[in-house]
This record gives C-alpha cells, sequence and structure tokens, in this order.
C-alpha cells in the first residue's frame, strides 16, 4: 500500500508540473467566468446557463484531460525508459498501476475542485444560492472522468499513446450513444445486429449514467436511488478496467 | 546591438503583421454578416426539422443544447417578422422542449410569441400546440393552462373553451381558488350561465375566503341579472314595436301592462333603461354595476 502511495504521489506531483493541464484549466476556468456574461442573453435564465454549460465544459475538459494524461503517462515512461528504473526497484508492475491511476484521479479531483469552484462562485455572483444538487452532479462527474481514466489506462497498457487516444476517445463517444446501441431495435429490424449492439451496450461503459445535468438546470429533486446506482456502476466499472489493465500489463513487454 | 536591433525590427514587423490580419479577419467578418445576413447561424439550428430526431442524434448534453437553441430562439424572435416564420418559430420552441421537457420557461416565452398579434406570430392555434404539449408532460402544472385559457380569450375570441380550460385548471391540486371564479366569468362571457352558476355555487360553498365568498355571490345576483335583462330586454322590444317609440321609463311598460312594478335587479335597486339604444342597464347605484362589461362580447 505504501508504494502504491509513493508512487501515486511520484505521479501527482509528475503531472501538476504538466503545462497542458495548467492551459486546458487555464481555458476552462475563462470559459465558465464568461458564462456570467452569455448568460445575460439568456432571458430570465442565468441560473441555468451557467450551471448547464459550466457543467459540460467541466465534463468535456475534466475528460480531455484524463483522456489525454491517462493515454500518454504510461507510454511516456515505456519510450523514456524511466519505468524500467523503476521495475528494477522491488515494485511490482500491478503497484504501478494502481499507483499512477490514483495518482491521476488526484490530478483529476484537483482539476474539479478548481472549474467547480470557478463555477460555484459564477452561481453565487449572480446571487443565486448553491444546492446539494450541484454537489452530486460534481461527485458524478469525477466518477465519470475517473472512469475515463481507467480506460484511458486500460487501453494505454496494450496499445501505443496515439493510438490508445484514439481507441479511448471512441470509447467515449460510444459512452454516450450507450443509450442509442441498446435501443437499436427501435430502430432497425430485430435481428443478429441488434442483439449484438444490445450486447456492445452492456460493454461500453454507459457515460449518460453520471449526467444529471437537466435535473441541475431545471431545480429537480435529486433521484437518490440513481445516484447511489450510477456511482456503484462506476465505481464496479473502474475495479474492472484496471485488474484487467494490471492483468495485460503484467505480461506485457516493456523493453 | 546590432543583434537587439535585429530581434526587435522582427518584433515590431511580427506585432504589425499581426495587428494588419486581425483587422482583415474582422472586416471580412462585417462584410459576411452585412452580405449574408448576421443571424444566419440560427438558420442553420433549423436544418434538423424533426426534434425527435435531433435528440437521437445528440447523445448527451440534452439541456445544454436545449439552453443553445433558447438562447438563439430569443434572437430569432427579436429579430424576425414571426409572421411570416410562423412554423420556423414553432420548430424552434418544439425543438427546445423536445431535448429538455423540463425546460418551462420556452413554453410560457414560445406560446405567447406564437399568440401575439403585434410583433408576434398571431398563430394562437400554433401556440396551443405547444401549451397542449407542456400540458402533456406537465398535467399538474396550472400556469400552463393558464395560458392556454387566455390564449383561447384574448387571441381567440373562445370563451366557453377557455372558460373549460380555465375551469381544469382551477381543479388542479394546489390551484388557486380565483381561478374557478374566474372561470365562471368566462362561461358567462360565452353565454353558459348555467355553468357560470353551478361552478359560482360550487366556490361560494367551499371557498373560506370571505372576501371572495362576497365576490362569488355579488356574480351569481348579477347572473340572475343577467337572465332578468334578457327577459326585460324582449319586454322593451314588444313596446317599440308596438308603440314605435322608446320607453321613457319603466311606468311607459307598466302602463302598457307589460310589468307589474319597477323591476329590481337581486341588490334591489331597479335597472335602468338606456334610452339612446333601448337597452336594459344595470344601474350604477347597485353594486352589481363592477360586472357590467363582463358579459359583453
Amino acid at each position: 500500500m505504501r508504494k502504491i502511495y509513493y508512487i501515486a504521489q511520484n505521479t501527482f506531483l509528475e503531472l501538476i508540473r504538466d503545462k497542458v493541464l495548467y492551459g486546458l484549466l487555464t481555458f476552462s476556468i475563462l470559459i465558465i467566468a464568461a458564462t456570467y456574461y452569455i448568460s445575460e442573453l439568456s432571458y430570465g435564465y442565468r441560473d441555468r446557463i451557467i450551471k448547464d454549460l459550466g457543467l459540460v465544459i467541466i465534463t468535456l475538459l475534466g475528460s480531455a484531460i484524463s483522456i489525454f494524461i491517462g493515454c500518454t503517462m504510461l507510454g511516456k515512461e515505456i519510450d523514456k525508459k524511466t519505468l524500467l528504473t523503476l521495475l528494477s526497484k522491488p515494485v511490482s508492475r500491478t503497484q504501478i498501476i494502481l499507483g499512477k491511476y490514483a495518482g491521476l484521479s488526484a490530478i483529476l479531483a484537483i482539476s474539479l475542485l478548481v472549474m467547480g469552484g470557478t463555477l460555484c462562485i459564477m452561481i453565487v455572483c449572480i446571487g443565486e444560492s448553491l444546492n446539494l444538487l450541484l454537489l452530486v452532479s460534481m461527485i458524478l462527474i469525477f466518477v465519470e472522468l475517473s472512469l475515463i481514466a481507467a480506460l484511458a489506462i486500460f487501453y494505454s497498457t496494450i496499445l501505443s499513446p496515439t493510438v490508445s487516444l484514439f481507441v479511448t476517445v471512441c470509447t467515449y463517444i460510444l459512452g454516450y450513444f450507450n443509450d442509442l446501441l441498446k435501443h437499436a431495435n427501435e430502430t432497425m429490424p430485430e435481428g443478429i445486429q441488434t442483439s449484438i449492439l444490445y450486447g456492445l451496450s452492456f460493454i461500453f461503459p454507459n457515460l449518460n449514467n453520471f449526467d444529471i445535468s437537466m435535473q441541475l438546470a431545471n431545480n429537480m429533486p435529486i433521484v437518490w436511488d440513481f445516484v447511489f446506482h450510477s456511482i456503484l456502476y462506476g465505481l464496479l466499472y473502474i475495479c474492472c478496467l484496471l485488474i484487467a489493465a494490471t492483468l495485460l500489463f503484467k505480461y506485457r513487454s516493456i523493453i | 546591438m546590432i543583434n537587439r536591433l535585429v530581434y526587435n525590427r522582427n518584433l515590431l514587423i511580427n506585432i504589425i503583421c499581426l495587428f494588419v490580419l486581425s483587422v482583415v479577419a474582422i472586416a471580412i467578418q462585417i462584410k459576411i454578416d452585412k452580405k449574408f445576413g448576421e443571424y444566419r447561424v440560427i438558420e442553420n439550428l433549423l436544418y434538423v426539422q424533426k426534434p425527435e430526431v435531433l435528440k437521437k442524434l445528440i447523445p448527451a448534453f440534452h439541456s445544454f443544447i436545449a439552453d443553445i437553441y433558447w438562447l438563439r430562439s430569443i434572437q430569432f424572435v427579436m429579430s424576425n417578422n414571426l409572421k411570416e416564420r410562423v412554423n420556423d418559430t414553432y420548430l424552434l420552441f418544439d425543438i427546445i422542449t423536445t431535448l429538455d421537457p423540463h425546460f418551462k420557461g420556452p413554453f410560457l416565452f414560445g406560446s405567447t410569441f406564437l399568440a401575439m398579434s403585434g410583433i408576434g406570430a398571431n398563430a394562437p392555434e400554433q401556440a396551443i400546440r405547444l401549451l397542449n404539449k407542456a400540458i402533456n408532460y406537465f398535467p399538474n402544472h396550472h400556469t400552463f393552462y393558464i395560458y392556454k385559457s387566455m390564449i383561447y380569450y384574448t387571441d381567440m375570441q373562445e370563451f366557453e373553451k377557455a372558460a373549460d380550460t380555465m375551469y381544469e385548471a382551477s381543479k388542479l391540486i394546489y390551484a388557486n381558488e380565483n381561478l374557478k371564479f374566474i372561470a365562471a366569468v368566462m362561461y358567462g362571457k360565452a353565454n353558459q350561465l348555467a355553468k357560470a352558476k353551478t361552478i359560482i355555487h360550487e366556490l361560494s360553498d367551499k371557498t373560506k375566503d370571505s372576501s371572495l365568498r362576497k365576490k362569488s355571490e355579488d356574480l351569481l345576483m348579477f347572473i340572475q341579472a343577467t337572465v332578468d335583462m334578457e327577459k326585460l330586454q324582449l319586454l322593451l322590444d314588444i313596446y317599440y314595436k308596438k308603440k314605435g317609440k322608446k320607453p321613457i321609463s319603466w311606468q311607459s311598460l307598466i302602463n302598457m301592462d307589460l310589468i307589474k312594478e319597477t323591476p329590481l335587479d337581486p341588490t334591489g335597486i331597479a335597472y335602468d333603461i338606456d334610452q339612446t339604444q333601448n337597452k336594459v342597464i344595470i344601474s350604477q347605484r347597485s353594486s352589481l354595476y363592477q360586472f357590467k362589461n363582463r358579459f359583453k362580447p
């Protein structure tokens, strides 16, 4: 456990110095801050526009950070041969994967705090109060980003950074089209193809589970059952991906 | 020194280039806006004519996309002659409300602009269509019923439908009791006095609000007065036919044995005769005078 912690700490310190991360965060802060002015065009729905736009930016830029860092993190270490130095120490490959993932998750949490904090400031600036639903949606976004990070790490254990970046982006998009895959029989004749698509909808993560922006925008009550099941689904999916990633990474030739 | 000068010269050239190119880019954009219209981007939003298809094409962030359409629809409403773009106006609001059915603003804003005759689209039927969609999503939200009723009442002059809708709203949970009163007045306007009477009876029996009860009782008396005035009007017409002149007072009708005594309204004040039009009217002294124009078309 201690070894995982040290790897995570090291990964965190390494990533926090990454200029790409600062670039993305600055960009997101600027856009979230701009929602203050954009929302003035909304004819009485300022809070809704700020919340919606803010959450979309947080989700998309958070996903960009997850995908980009998650896909390149291992590849960089392999290319620079620094992973060999690490492996020469009494550290297992499983510990490396888990440590790297924990470090990336910490970065995601910090990014989310920064972006979410900016969003909260904007909401307060227009005289609206913060509510529990906003916190819940942030938690769900964090689970979603962690899942995407796990996905990126999983692909990067078997593929090169560029290919894993492409495959992760594809899976990410499919994750949002998941419901469309599941209900393919509504738009095409039922047969083997619809069964395959139905099966695929369970293999690819369903990212719609983590989107409660509609509830937040319309100040609807929290459906705790849905939130609980979505978080559980996300955590289980992350566990499965990390187990698969460690298994694949064990047999990967690094030299 | 020379290196520094060269470096500074290069820097200056770069800054000038940047400035010139930016100015040219802005000028081109202004020219595009002038030539092709500043709001042409809104037209692009209307390429997809079926909101359900659009909803399927966009896998996530429906509420966010609805917001974009909402911002654009405000610009569309403000920048177009809606009478010439009725279908597009409806389509925009249909798209928003399909993407996010919980977004109540577009239902109300859209129906108002669709129904309005001045700067609106003057298409109350489309407004009703949008409000029916809203009622379908929110069957217990009385605001939509009120909007629908008001459109029937003011824009379509269909008083009975307006009254039916208002009465429906008044029966919803948490609905204000005043809605029943308004429905009764609307039924009165639609000349459905029996229905108006039933609602007012129902209201005055149930309400705990003394002022509303008083208002209801007055309206009930006014309904009775309306019925009386219709009968008296017939007698005035008979008098006019027989005598060839308008009666000066009720005494003229008493003299002709058309009535036995001066007719009184339910508050005990005598009805007046408008001699110029030969019409029975409520006296200004009567407390029912406040309702005098309520039932008039």
